[in-house]
């Protein structure tokens, strides 16, 4: 262990994390690195399109290949399950791991395949057949604000989820007491959480005890609420 | 549904392992999913991220861009099979605790595997080749920097000890 140089008792001590040796000895857990015995694997059909309805799903050639057990489309997903939180206020906007009705977003999940192995579930995956109506879409989030553009959550009835005036202060007060005024505009690039570890779940729902066991990684705040309130 | 089967021997963390595996079957699928070395992460999956390196026979490979059955004949080294031998960690390992050279923890066996083959054959190695050596490796904790550190240390311990 390091010494404490650092002339302090409580401040400045160099130290080793307790956590780090597993790390580093290949023992570390991970969502991956759960398996339950009789584990099944989710692959999941994504949207070509930036912006389509969904005609139609057929999944008789997935269901009819080895090994696998189910089938699930966002129709019969957002009929029995409540929409995610969305964040910001704005009741009617919806979001749900499959897509209801329409893509908004070129990847959106729209139908999911439980099959023995993950080999499998992937191999079935790519025999769903959805049929998709193009749509207009917009790219572009300032193109999103022009009067005719697409509307992107038709129920909400505007494009812009999110406004709000940043105020501290008597900011109007400083104003016009300043000599000099400088004004700007700034934009930023758009950020997520993108870990290596990318994402997994693993979920065993107990019958007997009623309870949901859910393995997962991730770090949202009230993943485990959000999860609940989504399966009533 | 049974897809066909084909008989592999490989030497792995100094054990020989007999399986019979699917053709398609990654190499970092059968440690980890067959044999449960569940310490090789796998992340991009398409060789960019560097998380799921193991050494073939010495040199650092990416196991999620070969099959099992190309390690057949082969040795393989994960990074349960980095520690000494009665288990201690090794100074490599050592030097990434003593760095804080990590912190999720996911791209560390990578790294550790990635630093281990350039220490392998090159004892001193510059900062310059530290980070060529681990710059096929992601990390998106630390910045590299610790890591860069904990190279540099491992390699002034062992060749202390060398001494």
């Amino acid at each position: 262990m390091a010494q404490n140089t650092s002339g302090f008792r409580y401040i400045g001590t160099k130290r080793r994390t307790k956590e780090d040796p597993r790390f580093v000895t290949g023992r570390g857990r991970y969502a991956a690195d759960i398996a339950l015995p009789g584990t099944k694997h989710v692959a999941l059909v994504a949207s070509p399109h930036p912006s389509a309805r969904i005609v139609s799903i057929n999944a008789d050639a997935a269901l009819a290949a080895p090994g696998v057990l189910y089938v699930l489309t966002g129709d019969e997903f957002c009929a029995q399950t409540e929409s995610l939180y969305i964040g910001v206020d704005a009741p009617k906007v919806t979001r749900y791991a499959l897509a209801n009705g329409v893509v908004r977003y070129a990847g959106e999940w729209v139908a999911a395949v439980v099959a023995d192995t993950r080999a499998l579930a992937e191999d079935a995956a790519e025999l769903v057949e959805v049929e998709y109506e193009s749509l207009p879409y917009v790219i572009d989030p300032e193109a999103s604000l022009a009067p005719e553009a697409h509307l992107i959550h038709p129920a909400h009835g505007s494009n812009v989820l999110y406004h709000r005036k940043f105020v501290w202060g008597p900011v109007a007060e400083a104003f016009a007491k300043a000599d000099d005024r400088l004004a700007f505009r700034a934009t930023w690039g758009r950020s997520a959480t993108v870990p290596i570890e990318t994402f997994g779940v693993t979920a065993q729902w107990d019958p007997v005890a009623g309870l949901l066991d859910v393995w997962a990684s991730i770090q949202m705040p009230k993943y485990p609420d959000q999860t609940a309130r989504a399966l009533r | 549904m049974s897809e066909k089967l084909y008989p592999i021997a490989v030497e792995v963390n100094g054990i020989q392992r007999t399986a019979q595996v699917p053709a398609r079957l990654t190499l970092v699928d059968w440690l980890r999913e067959d044999l449960r070395l569940t310490g090789t992460h796998v992340g991009c999956e398409h060789g960019i991220c560097g998380a799921c390196s193991v050494m073939l026979d010495g040199e650092p490979v990416r196991s999620c861009l070969m099959f099992a059955f190309q390690a057949n004949g082969h040795r393989v080294t994960t990074v349960e099979g980095l520690a000494q031998p009665d288990g201690a960690m090794s100074v490599l390992q050592d030097s990434f605790c003593q760095t804080h050279a990590l912190q999720c923890g996911y791209c560390t066996p990578g790294m550790l595997i990635a630093a281990q083959g350039l220490l392998n054959t090159n004892p001193r190695p510059t900062d310059v080749q530290i980070r060529e050596a681990i710059g096929g490796n992601l990390c998106r904790c630390t910045g590299y920097q610790q890591i860069v550190e904990a190279v540099r240390l491992a390699a002034e311990r062992l060749s202390a000890k060398a001494k």
